[in-house]
């Protein structure tokens, strides 16, 4: 499955009422009623599928991470996942990397919540280095590949525009340009390299 | 394609308009490497809607140079999208429709003796170039047959003064052809609709631009109903249908998930390049028939 939220077009930070709204837009588009008696009514309805299927995910990771965080507040022993979060969308990231930096359990939400501050502060190589820990520690969650890949899909894009456009200077260019430049100088009436 | 489909430039965002370019200036290109070289006089913008909406379907990755105009070679060098094989198609596809259109314009009366003299010109060394590319892309062999027929069947239905649905239906496989040829399954579907609704859509519009034209000649045309200009009512509803077939176009451009950028343009040129040409020609008092989106 895709990542939900790309399905929805919304940020994995977006609030449940931007998430609805992106929802029912959609819905709205691709509902079965505006492509009844076209030959598209089963393309739809399987894009309509895919963002039923994508809406019910993020409710249901919303629902776990929150009652996750209940837990571990009850605990003692976990540190706030939705209060950090809370605080990076509010941009109070400050007070957010305080709470992080107290933590001692530095998992993979860790890693990711720490990544998010990093980016925000524009701390690219940082933020770079936080989701690939946190990819690496938890490759299934979608949320953490989906960071990853856009750091990964960046470096591909402007890597393929940048290597071509340079070419590495070579021992055989160096010397025809000493040749070129004796040349050059031989015709001014001096000399640039003496044995040739 | 008749010279109505343009995107509304002043609408697009920079990094689109320049991708917009980058795509015409890729086909000329490949209208070059391919050996069509006859075509570059008859090079347009129409065209780049096929090549947008097929690379959009079919996930073609874009990959951009910098290269400087082979018709202006002292301008600075511009973005142009690299050969792929969608341009090559488009190229090909741009031939055949090209090609089809000089004959047909030879057997019609009203054309010029300039035009006439244009294009006995000029056919022959298309046609050369249409067999040799044949020769060479095997998997390329019959569409030009295929479109000759249709548009032959036209011309045929034409003369029999047929109703205007059954001249877009026509030429609405004609565009659902060169749009689908070569594609399969979902792809094809969705390229194969949009070309329809394209053909019915400027069937329509051509009909409509060319009625005071046809009326002064008496040349035959679907609109003119006992040789009299259609009514206000009339071009109301038409209007309304043209509208309809847009909103269905958008549905099927919905449906298309791929590269964001020409999924932008593509959204441009049904939303608002195709309402702007379609104006002027609905309201020739109000809209002045000359302005052009590009």
């Amino acid at each position: 499955m895709r990542d939900p939220y790309s399905v929805l077009g919304v940020s994995p930070q977006a609030s449940e009422d931007e998430i609805k709204k992106a929802y029912r837009t959609l819905a709205k588009k691709y509902h079965p009623d505006n492509y009844a008696n076209t030959e598209f009514s089963d393309i739809a309805g399987e894009k309509m599928k895919e963002i039923n299927e994508a809406y019910d995910e993020i409710l249901r990771r919303r629902a776990e991470g929150s009652s996750t965080a209940q837990n571990q507040a009850g605990q003692g022993t976990a540190y706030q996942n939705a209060r950090v979060r809370q605080l990076i969308a509010a941009g109070r990231l400050g007070e957010a990397e305080v709470i992080l930096d107290g933590e001692q359990n530095r998992d993979a939400e860790w890693h990711y919540l720490k990544g998010l501050c990093a980016m925000y502060r524009r701390s690219y190589h940082d933020a770079a280095g936080f989701f690939a820990t946190a990819h690496q520690m938890a490759p299934n969650n979608g949320e953490y590949a989906n960071m990853y890949r856009r750091f990964q899909g960046a470096q591909q894009n402007y890597g393929s525009f940048g290597g071509g456009t340079y070419r590495k200077m070579d021992a055989c260019d160096i010397c025809s340009n000493l040749i070129c430049l004796d040349c050059l100088c031989e015709c001014m009436g001096g000399d640039l390299i003496s044995c040739c | 394609m008749l010279g109505y489909v343009k995107c509304d430039e002043g609408e697009l965002l920079v990094k689109h308009q320049r991708l917009y370019r980058a795509v015409y200036c890729g086909l000329c290109h490949s209208i070059r490497v391919t050996g069509m070289h006859a075509l570059l006089p008859f090079h347009n913008y129409d065209f780049v809607f096929l090549a947008l909406f097929r690379m959009l379907v079919t996930g073609e990755p874009l990959s951009l140079e910098r290269d400087r105009c082979f018709l202006h070679p002292f301008r600075k060098g511009k973005q142009r999208l690299c050969h792929n094989p969608t341009l090559a198609y488009t190229a090909f596809a741009a031939l055949v429709l090209t090609v089809e259109k000089m004959r047909d314009d030879l057997l019609d009366s009203d054309v010029s003796f300039s035009r006439r003299c244009m294009i006995r010109l000029t056919l022959p060394r298309l046609i050369r170039a249409l067999r040799r590319y044949e020769k060479n892309e095997s998997q390329m062999k019959g569409l030009s047959e295929k479109v000759a027929a249709l548009l032959a069947e036209g011309r045929e239905l034409e003369k029999a003064s047929a109703e205007l649905d059954i001249l877009c239906e026509n030429f609405a496989r004609c565009l659902s052809l060169l749009f689908s040829f070569g594609t399969s399954g979902k792809e094809a579907r969705l390229l194969s609709g949009m070309g329809d609704l394209l053909g019915r859509y400027l069937y329509t519009l051509d009909a409509l631009d060319d009625r005071e034209k046809d009326l002064k000649s008496g040349a035959f045309n679907p609109v003119l109903k006992n040789g009299v200009l259609p009514s206000d009512k009339a071009l109301c509803q038409m209007d309304l249908v043209l509208s309809f077939m847009l909103g269905e176009m958008k549905k099927i451009l919905d449906l298309v998930e791929g590269e964001p950028n020409l999924l932008a343009i593509c959204e441009n040129i049904i939303g608002r390049g195709l309402p702007a040409t379609a104006h002027p020609i609905l309201n020739p008092e109000r809209g002045d028939k000359n302005e052009r989106p590009v």
